[in-house]
């Protein structure tokens, strides 16, 4: 006989165990690989303190990764977010044909991210690529978009946004179907211009869900990884290299598990800092009913 | 202030018609309600004089100036919606603002209206909370408020009422008619349900069926329903309905129905027989306040019925008001519902058919007992049953 009080602890036991075994488990060994030094092949492992910390602080790779992780999330982010923004407000007010528009932007988010790699590195061609051929109609020399440092990463940040605009268009258009008509109604009777209503009504009673994108796609794009693997490897010169990337390369190319783990517990407190930050600060704005 | 006016207004929705060929006269300052089912129409209407719908065929008017291409902003009016329709992420204070604001009214005279406004609806205090958090009443005055502050020269109210609970339904019912005594403005005001139509109409529009069924004061859509729908939707519990033949009994006229004949009027009879057809068949209405039970030899009249009963009748006693123009059908108290106030009986007459009678509540009859049912014919309304019209007599 279960009595009342242990009931609530015994139904959470199940999700608990899953989260503890999968999420609290791992992070916790992580961490204590990340004092360690730990051969993979060979299974020894000698506790080091926080002499991976110490050389990820001295890395120049490393601080290049971070460099490029936040330039690739600042600029990612803000821009599919507001082309998802854009796209849906667009999309809501046409009267025909919005199934087929949501069709064509949720594509992306359908397509395998090794398809669409493949299919971007194809469009970035240098000779033969669709970009270039547009830009040499216009007169205008396009770059060797994946082996230049100064395109590689525009490059990705390129496919990052077209990977994570269709998801925020279809988020949008679900907040926007939300809306109460009534509101707009009554707006029409005080005479709010469409920008007013844009501006005064539209985007505040969307800041959930804005702020729901914002969140999502933020820590979405500090993740990149199977672009950056397939498209540049990280090149050239490491001017692609992004923190999850830097990660993969010294566990598994390079078998240095213990700095590989030490920057995987530094990406997850940034992380963990930045998403606190954005709930502290931006939720203030956010609207909720 | 202003007049109004809707000359043969249709709305459509592709092939479907959602109002067809209303046409009113509102005078200045008056209020109307529009009253029906849902679907018939009314909100359709409504929304059709703020603008917020296209009209498909027809004229509407504001004051002198036909409106149908004016935008929602520039036809002067203010619209109060069911469902409050408040901006949820700002204050009370913003959302009466906003529309001023928009106007470019400079921002003392805002105030200043605001203040002015707020006092009649006792807003002042709420003025920096937002919607949520308000309680349905609060948000109903608020939402008044937003509207009155514009100083328009309609004011359109769509179900307004219909979220709140019956208490507050009837509070703020008293605040909405005290209201256009005060601003002494045109109100429109929609409602599915007929009592609000009836307290706060100055004229009633009863709707059906995307048409109107008759217009008229609240005391003419009660006593002189023009059609069996506006019989039936007004009034609470709802209008009898008898059906039967005419027939002739020597040198009277009687309603047939089934074994049993209720004696008419003289006057009503012969009148009555001219306009039916030959089948003779008509359909009797009459309210429940209009009926009274008898049972051993002695009559209890409805509490109205006594209230309704001229003063020589009333001397007269019960027992006698039941003979002239009062005609008897057996039946049996199926259902007795205590209101509190009144007491409603269902009965039972003839095959399956039922009668609802409004009765004081100190009455002493019983379920399951064998009654008589005095009608009275003076107050009897007739039908066409074919077309639903009403027969003069």
């Amino acid at each position: 006989m279960v009595t009342r009080s242990k009931l609530p602890y015994l139904l959470l036991f199940p999700t608990m165990t899953l989260y503890g075994v999968f999420f609290v488990f791992p992070f916790l060994y992580s961490l204590f690989i990340s004092f360690s030094e730990w051969h993979l092949l060979t299974g020894d492992m000698t506790f080091v303190g926080i002499q991976n910390y110490r050389q990820l602080a001295g890395s120049h790779i490393f601080k290049k990764t971070i460099g490029n992780t936040l330039m690739y999330v600042m600029t990612t982010m803000p821009v599919s977010i507001v082309l998802g923004l854009m796209y849906a407000l667009l999309i809501e007010q046409t009267k025909k044909a919005k199934a087929l528009y949501r069709f064509v932007f949720f594509i992306p988010v359908v397509i395998s991210v090794a398809a669409a790699s493949l299919s971007f590195s194809l469009l970035y061609n240098a000779r033969h690529g669709l970009i270039n051929q547009v830009m040499s109609l216009v007169g205008i020399q396009g770059p060797n978009w994946l082996n230049e440092s100064k395109s590689a990463l525009l490059a990705l940040v390129i496919l990052g946004i077209w990977q994570s605009f269709g998801y925020n268009v279809i988020l949008f258009i679900a907040g926007i179907q939300q809306l109460d008509k009534e509101i707009y109604e009554a707006a029409a009777i005080d005479g709010l211009s469409p920008f007013t209503r844009l501006t005064r009504l539209t985007l505040p009673l969307l800041s959930p869900v804005t702020f729901f994108v914002f969140v999502m796609t933020t820590l979405s794009s500090f993740q990149v990884f199977a672009t950056v693997q397939i498209l540049t490897m990280g090149g050239p010169n490491n001017a692609t290299n992004m923190m999850v990337f830097f990660v993969w390369q010294e566990a598994f190319k390079f078998f240095n598990t213990g700095l590989a783990t030490a920057a995987a517990t530094v990406l997850f407190v940034a992380t963990m800092i930045l998403t606190l930050l954005m709930v502290r600060i931006v939720q203030r704005k956010v609207h909720y009913q | 202030m202003a007049s109004l006016a809707l000359k043969n207004v249709t709305k459509k929705y592709g092939n479907t018609v959602a109002v067809q060929d209303f046409s009113l006269d509102i005078q200045d300052q008056e209020f109307v309600v529009f009253v029906g089912p849902s679907g018939c129409g009314k909100s359709t209407t409504l929304r059709m004089i703020a603008g917020l719908e296209e009209i498909t065929e027809g004229d509407v008017y504001i004051g002198e100036a036909r409106v149908n291409e004016k935008a929602p902003k520039d036809r002067n009016i203010a619209m109060v919606f069911q469902n409050y329709a408040l901006y949820p992420h700002m204050t009370v204070y913003e959302n009466m603002a906003l529309g001023l604001k928009n106007q470019h009214v400079n921002r003392d005279e805002i105030h200043r209206r605001i203040l002015e406004e707020a006092r009649i609806l006792s807003l002042e205090e709420l003025f920096t909370r937002k919607p949520k958090e308000l309680s349905g009443g609060q948000r109903q005055r608020v939402a008044i408020g937003r509207a009155i502050v514009r100083h328009p020269s309609v004011f359109l109210m769509d179900e307004p009422l219909s979220n709140l609970d019956a208490k507050l339904r009837v509070r703020m019912r008293a605040e909405i008619a005290s209201l256009h005594k005060k601003l002494q403005t045109t109100f429109i005001y929609v409602t599915h349900d007929q009592t609000e139509a009836m307290t706060l109409g100055d004229r009633i529009v009863v709707m059906n069926n995307r048409t109107i069924q008759q217009i008229g004061t609240p005391d003419e859509i009660y006593e002189q329903p023009q059609n069996l729908f506006v019989a039936g939707f007004i009034g609470s519990p709802a209008m009898n309905f008898l059906e039967g033949t005419l027939i002739q009994q020597h040198h009277t006229v009687a309603l047939q129905l089934e074994n049993q004949a209720l004696p008419l009027i003289p006057h009503q009879g012969k009148k009555l027989l001219e306009q039916v057809g030959s089948s003779g068949r008509v359909i009797c209405g009459i309210r429940p306040e209009h009926l009274m039970l008898e049972a051993a030899g002695v009559a209890s009249t409805s509490s109205q019925e006594q209230h309704h009963q001229d003063p020589s009748r009333q001397s007269e006693g019960i027992s006698s008001s039941i003979t002239g123009e009062f005609a008897g059908l057996s039946s049996q108290i199926s259902l007795m519902e205590n209101m509190g106030r009144e007491m409603v009986m269902h009965l039972q007459w003839g095959t399956d058919r039922n009668l609802v009678i409004v009765g004081n509540r100190e009455l002493t009859f019983q379920e399951g007992q064998q009654v008589r049912c005095q009608i009275n014919m003076e107050k009897a309304h007739f039908f066409d049953p074919v077309a639903g019209t009403r027969l003069k007599f």
